[in-house]
């Protein structure tokens, strides 16, 4: 098993295995997606307080975990790469960036269309607000240090010594935010109040997560297949792949 | 320790002979602040209330500025290489490169500070709070700023890059600083501020060296 | 949360709705066509 494990650790050994587990979570993605949205749009009722317009709450809670939770995979991928000195990690960390700021952009921009009609404001300097726009920030931080450093091998390391400044700073920057909005109250909006949760709600939301999740492995692994080619387009498996895809 | 000493007295040996460069930093700052009122009015209540952020925003941009040379220099003309091989450890020339940078850009920044305070209506205690507040966040900016400038080192396009990578980190030290000083002036005291400020400090003192540390040995790999 | 919630008619809603879903939309349409438009090469 855990020479097994080393063996996939190589890119080449790696890269069929992606390319064989890439339609499985491609579909579970589409099914999950498609339930998730069905239950969302014809299942759950029509809220009592706030109408229809709760519904985004569907695309913007799992949005909103996604981003979060990608970024902390993508910082532990990074380490591991930096502490094991593994190649295959820091390509792994360079294939979940862009759909971590994907999702965060998501989750921002359904969160003030959700706000306008339940709280009347597109944006309020709010805690989760705020420290999801500074981590689309870090997002686009780590992106841009990759993509400026030539080397793939320096850029991983770069990457991952960033990843981790980042992650240890990023519960900091939300308490830190959440303690300037206790000071600046009057200026605020009070989004703590959660609306009840139904049990429909519930799954609808926690298939959409489900099926943020398949898509987002589902993408990493077409994205890291992608990497992995380009890096290792002088190996002679790698042009033999090319050629005959 | 003598190879922090050595390389602390070297750093401001070198920034004695080019006196410019740190004062240009200084100049910037001065004037960043002052531009403020002219784009927003001379209303006395808003520029008191927003003096604190100003002072922060501009000293973040100063130390922005001065952070890209930090490294550039010795990595140019192979210093730095001499500094990864040399028998006292890196971790020691690190510190001491960023001590030098906190004496010449942040510690005289905040000195400036309670006069950009003055210019905007500040009363005598907040322009203590703004001293106090910059003398403790000022540090945090060389050391989290360090490790920036080390991760950028040599790279394409390094100085908007640079800002792109620290200023989000940077968030922290200015909610904790600029509250710092608003808390006072509303009647707050403003320690619980600057307590949590010095913790960010301790953080950064952990996290800064050991990132500078690996970047450079990554960029000099 | 009620009053800014009345003030909207069905098709402010309609608004929002489809304004997040479809921006979703779009953004993971455009990943996956740059996903593969960069695989060809």
């Amino acid at each position: 098993m855990n020479s097994e494990l080393f063996r996939l650790a190589a890119p080449q050994a790696f890269f069929p295995v992606a390319g064989k587990m890439l339609p499985w979570f491609s579909f579970l993605a589409g099914a999950l997606a498609l339930a998730g949205l069905y239950v969302a749009f014809f299942v759950a009722p029509t809220d009592a307080t706030q109408g229809e317009a709760y519904r985004i709450i569907f695309i913007h809670v799992p949005a909103a975990w996604m981003s979060m939770f990608i970024y902390v995979m993508m910082a532990g991928w990074a380490g591991f790469g930096l502490a094991m000195n593994t190649r295959l990690s820091g390509m792994m960390s360079s294939a979940l960036a862009p759909t971590g700021a994907m999702f965060t952009f998501i989750a921002l921009w359904t969160g003030a269309l959700w706000g306008k009609p339940t709280w009347g404001t597109y944006w309020a300097w709010d805690a989760r607000m705020t420290s999801e726009l500074v981590l689309l920030f870090l997002y686009l931080g780590f992106i841009a240090l990759k993509g400026a450093i030539q080397d793939p091998a320096r850029a991983d390391r770069a990457g991952a010594i960033l990843a981790l400044v980042g992650v240890v700073n990023v519960p900091i920057i939300y308490f830190s935010v959440q303690w300037w909005n206790t000071l600046h109250q009057g200026a605020s909006v009070s989004l703590t109040r959660a609306p009840s949760m139904a049990a429909v709600m519930l799954l609808g939301m926690l298939l959409m997560a489900l099926a943020a999740w398949m898509y987002s492995i589902a993408v990493a692994l077409a994205r890291l297949r992608r990497i992995i080619l380009e890096r290792e387009r002088d190996a002679e498996w790698a042009k033999l792949q090319r050629s005959t895809a | 320790m003598t190879g922090f000493l050595t390389v602390l007295r070297r750093e401001l040996r070198i920034a004695l002979r080019r006196k410019g460069d740190a004062l240009n930093v200084l100049v910037f700052f001065v004037v960043v602040a002052s531009l403020f009122p002219l784009g927003v009015g001379p209303e006395p209540n808003q520029l008191r209330a927003m003096a604190a952020g100003v002072a922060w925003i501009a000293a973040l941009l100063a130390a922005l500025l001065s952070l890209a040379r930090l490294f550039a220099a010795d990595y140019a003309d192979g210093t730095l290489e001499q500094m990864l091989v040399a028998p006292q450890p890196l971790a020691a020339v690190v510190l001491a490169k960023i001590c030098a940078h906190w004496l010449l850009t942040g510690l005289p920044l905040a000195l400036v500070a309670p006069l950009i305070g003055l210019q905007y209506g500040l009363p005598a205690d907040a322009l203590c709070v703004l001293l106090v507040s910059l003398l403790v966040g000022t540090p945090v900016l060389s050391l989290l700023g360090a490790a920036g400038a080390a991760l950028t080192l040599g790279v394409r396009g390094g100085g908007a890059l640079l800002g792109l990578l620290v200023l989000p980190l940077f968030v922290p030290v200015l909610v904790f600083g600029a509250g710092a000083v608003t808390a006072s002036l509303i009647g707050i005291n403003p320690a619980a501020h600057l307590s949590l400020l010095g913790a960010f400090l301790a953080v950064s003192l952990l996290v800064g060296p050991w990132a500078s540390c690996a970047a450079l040995r990554v960029a000099l790999d | 949360m009620g009053e800014a919630a009345k003030e909207h008619g069905v098709n402010e809603y309609a608004f929002f709705v489809w304004g997040s879903y479809g921006v979703a939309a779009l953004c993971i349409f455009l990943e996956i066509y740059f996903l593969n438009r960069k695989n060809k090469q």
